[in-house]
């Protein structure tokens, strides 16, 4: 009953994750430019690297998405989600109290949610259920 | 975990040189540093700028948002991503006319990259503001206000 529930769980969190990861990257997939300019306005690279993030990160979100779905390379897939959550939950939380009136650029480059209270929270939330899903990937590995 | 990260870097890079939108390989290479020479760039002031307004093309190749807000008398728009983006909508320039080349700073490679686009295309006669954009509010030379405002 406990394998049960555990493999349950960590499918549900697989899948979940691979999901917000492609629907994420979606928007920036379509703009890298107005993405770049969302990651420049984070102050952590400067404008010329900010391209660089911007033609990188949303394929990787969209890769390792797809390969949480589909189930492929997963120890590689798991990692890299509980690692882009944590960038992410330093980059909003860096953002927030160095007091930078931005919007997010999380799920999309035009409109998202501004940084704030909230979205460290939910970035944190985030962070958490990534690292859950890491240590079930772990436990299944030796199982 | 590496050949993800490298994989999605190396698709993400393909992608946008064919994709319309796409951030351009001449774009990207903005984050290294310049290494064209500095010697094949002629410069000039922006006293005989001033001076010599009505004889020069004058071009801002600062992004339009800076370009709306003001600019040099006289000079036209040309961004550095648009040129590579719309090469075709400079087809009518005269390739004799002397151009000046700036953006905000005394040196950037914009207008460096630029000057090696333009040459490449047929223009003989280029040069690069020695002090930009920044030296001619400096100097308090006139600006002509754009649509921003």
């Amino acid at each position: 009953m406990k394998l049960n529930w555990q493999k349950a769980l960590f499918l549900i969190l697989r899948l979940g994750f691979g999901i917000l990861l492609i629907i994420a990257s979606v928007d920036k997939l379509f703009h890298p430019q107005g993405f770049a300019v969302a990651v420049d306005n984070y102050r952590v690279v400067g404008e010329g690297l900010s391209r660089w993030v911007a033609i990188w990160i949303p394929y990787l979100e969209a890769i390792t998405g797809l390969f949480l779905i589909i189930g492929l390379w997963l120890d590689a897939a798991v990692l890299i989600n509980a690692i882009l959550m944590l960038v992410f939950l330093a980059l909003v939380s860096q953002a927030w109290a160095r007091g930078l009136d931005i919007t997010c650029g999380c799920f999309a480059v035009e409109g998202d949610t501004p940084i704030g209270l909230w979205k460290i929270l939910e970035n944190l939330g985030f962070l958490l259920g990534a690292v859950f899903l890491f240590l079930l990937s772990q436990k299944q590995k030796k199982e | 975990m590496v050949l993800i990260g490298a994989g999605s870097l190396i698709l993400g890079f393909i992608a946008n040189q064919m994709l319309s939108g796409g951030i351009k390989w001449p774009v990207l290479a903005l984050a290294f540093p310049w290494t064209g020479s500095d010697a094949d760039v002629e410069k000039i002031t922006c006293d005989s700028t001033f001076f010599m307004l009505d004889d020069l093309c004058v071009v801002d190749v600062r992004p339009e948002e800076e370009y709306n807000i003001d600019h040099i008398p006289g000079a036209v728009s040309l961004p550095f991503l648009t040129l590579y983006d719309s090469p075709e909508m400079i087809d009518s320039w005269n390739r004799t006319q002397t151009l000046v080349l700036y953006c905000f700073k005394p040196t950037c490679k914009e207008t460096m990259m630029m000057s090696d686009k333009l040459k490449r295309m047929g223009f003989k006669n280029i040069l690069v503001l020695q002090e930009g954009f920044a030296g001619w509010l400096e100097r308090e030379y006139p600006v002509a206000l754009g649509e921003g405002l």
